[in-house]
């Protein structure tokens, strides 16, 4: 019989024995409307028929559906270094109906970085996996957004080879309002045991010894100084042609400004007044979207010296390359 | 061995087949049967006799874990030969022995018994004495078909269930037996000598048969995806089941509901901001 999963998206990606297993549920139409994709699941994962009808397929089956069913081609991928807007962003994105926004799916988290598989084998599993996800939600959506997780613009390099035509931006952020915010509450990224710190060219050993503010600078630092890379080294080539930086500092307006044009999305005022009525909620309750910055206190000295040390001067080349980009 | 894989499940090396267990049955009066204690885990259908209990007293069905009672047989041991005979087949102390009976149509519910396990010290044995085909014990939401006089050790600590789907009583030799060498060899041998037979079949696997069904069934899945109260959710599966030939249980949709959600919960641990 042929493979028919429409209405439902994976959840999950596990790992039993070298061999990826899926767990698929049931979303029907419903769009995802909520921040992140794992809030969605979560909601849709509760309903009985979920609880009770949970399929679990192989990686074959999900490369079979991709070919069956391929999902919207992406419009745009979103890289952040994390508490930097790129939430908000998403969200103003989800107001439009002519876009479906994948907000860090555990599933492409994944596929990105469980299992051992070689690289090839990591970008065909990783192209299933996005064509699966980005099914249409019951409309005819042209535009399907992704926004990874933080720590996956250190893996930009193998995406850029699964969708080598896909546009990205990187938001990043003055580093020191990051890094109080994550001295304050730590993130998974920069919590060691959550999340593996080899993404940013640590041991485990190595970042648990680490003092928390250099850690969680190092992190963040690392991960401005991929982008950055990605950008320097690549000055000419597609990879780095597609690619733009936004700064915190210009949000809401560079969604409007920069990152839909990039992306290809037509304007479209009604969207576009969606998008801003969303901005605008976001300004009046901002603690939804920057809840650990808000009341951060600021850095202490172990702090400032560890912004100094892991990430002024990866902020100052992606300043430097945005100047640049900006003027081409 | 046991330190790789924990044994979860064998069958013993010890054969009480031949032994006339109903003669023994027929000597407890009915009056000798209590409720089981725990009412919250079952509908009514469980109650059991204690013929070894704390200071003797067959009034005291609850093994006590707590203190360091001393176990003793109680007067209605002595009614049962064939019981003693399996008793005297372990040679390691015994605490507490048991007749668990659940009358048919009778449901313990799914539950834990928290350390009770033989790595802990002491290992809580099954022996059969009157069953049936439709009798159906789960073990972390795997069947496990206990035929009348055999034995088995099995891990409570894990979560499981029993349903009494025939028309005759389910009878349990009950033994808590403390492990000592030879029992903890009779056991770790047993499970690396498991056999490879197919499971039993079971109403679960009828359960699953049905959910194949529903998921190439687009009208069924409408129906079934509108209902978002868990109670009438399960109702409306076991009806659909049943009117499609597929004879399973609420208790059987609400195990594979606890495993859906439990694979859910573990895909991710965190978000980021």
């Amino acid at each position: 019989m042929a493979i028919d999963l429409l209405g439902w998206l994976p959840i999950g990606l596990s790992w039993d024995g070298g061999r990826a297993v899926i767990d698929w549920r049931r979303f029907g139409n419903t769009r995802l409307t909520e921040p992140f994709y794992e809030d969605s699941m979560r909601r849709m994962a509760a309903r009985p028929f979920n609880q009770a009808f949970a399929r679990l397929t192989g990686a074959d089956v999900l490369e079979a559906w991709a070919a069956v069913s391929p999902g919207i081609p992406p419009s745009g991928f979103i890289f952040h270094m994390s508490r930097c807007g790129s939430t908000l962003a998403a969200q103003m994105l989800v107001a439009r109906d002519d876009t479906v926004v994948l907000s860090e799916p555990p599933p492409i988290d994944a596929a990105l970085c469980g299992g051992d598989l070689s690289d090839n084998d990591r970008v065909s599993l990783l192209r299933a996996m996005v064509s699966a996800l980005g099914q249409p939600r019951g409309g005819d959506e042209p535009h399907l957004v992704i926004k990874f997780d933080c720590w996956h613009i250190c893996q930009l390099p193998l995406i850029a080879r699964a969708f080598p035509e896909t546009p990205w931006v990187f938001v990043y952020r003055e580093p020191r309002a990051v890094l109080a915010s994550h001295v304050r509450q730590r993130g998974a990224q920069t919590a060691p045991v959550l999340v593996d710190p080899r993404h940013f060219g640590m041991e485990l050993a190595e970042a648990l010894a680490m003092p928390p503010a250099d850690y969680c600078a190092r992190v963040l630092g690392s991960m401005c100084a991929a982008a950055a890379d990605v950008l320097a080294e690549n000055a000419g080539a597609e990879i780095a042609a597609r690619g733009r930086l936004v700064n915190y500092a210009d949000l809401p307006s560079a969604v409007i400004d920069t990152i839909l044009p990039h992306f290809g999305v037509a304007p479209d005022p009604h969207a576009r007044a969606a998008m801003l009525a969303v901005a605008q909620r976001h300004s009046k309750r901002p603690e939804q979207v920057f809840a650990s910055t808000l009341d951060a206190p600021p850095l202490d000295a172990a702090g400032e010296a560890a912004a100094v040390r892991f990430m002024d001067a990866a902020y100052a080349r992606l300043e430097a390359i945005r100047a640049g980009v900006g003027a081409r | 061995m046991s330190s790789q894989s924990p044994i979860n499940t064998c069958r013993l090396p010890l054969d009480f087949t031949a032994l006339d267990f109903a003669a023994d049955l027929a000597a407890i009066s009915a009056t000798a049967w209590v409720q089981h204690f725990n009412t919250g885990y079952h509908d009514g259908g469980w109650s059991g006799v204690a013929l070894r209990a704390p200071d003797g007293d067959a009034m005291r069905l609850t093994p006590d874990h707590s203190a360091a009672p001393t176990y003793a047989d109680t007067p209605l041991l002595a009614r049962c030969p064939s019981v003693q005979a399996v008793l005297g087949a372990f040679a390691c102390p015994l605490e507490s022995v048991r007749l668990l009976r659940l009358t048919p149509g009778g449901q313990i519910r799914e539950h834990h018994d928290p350390g009770l396990k033989y790595e802990n010290g002491v290992a809580r044995l099954h022996v059969p004495l009157l069953t049936n085909d439709a009798s159906e014990f789960y073990l972390d939401n795997a069947r496990v078909a206990m035929a009348r006089g055999t034995c088995w050790y099995l891990n409570f600590d894990l979560p499981h269930r029993v349903q009494n789907l025939g028309a005759t009583d389910r009878i349990h030799l009950v033994i808590d037996a403390q492990v000592n060498d030879w029992l903890r060899g009779l056991i770790e041998c047993a499970a690396v000598q498991r056999s490879e037979g197919k499971p039993a079949p079971s109403s679960l696997d009828a359960f699953h048969k049905f959910r194949a069904l529903v998921i190439d069934d687009a009208a069924l899945t409408a129906q079934l995806w509108d209902i978002e109260d868990s109670g009438a959710f399960v109702a409306a599966v076991v009806d659909a089941g049943h009117a499609r030939g597929f004879a399973f249980t609420q208790a059987d949709v609400e195990a594979a509901m606890r495993v859906g959600v439990r694979s859910a919960a573990g895909h991710r641990m965190a978000t980021s901001g």
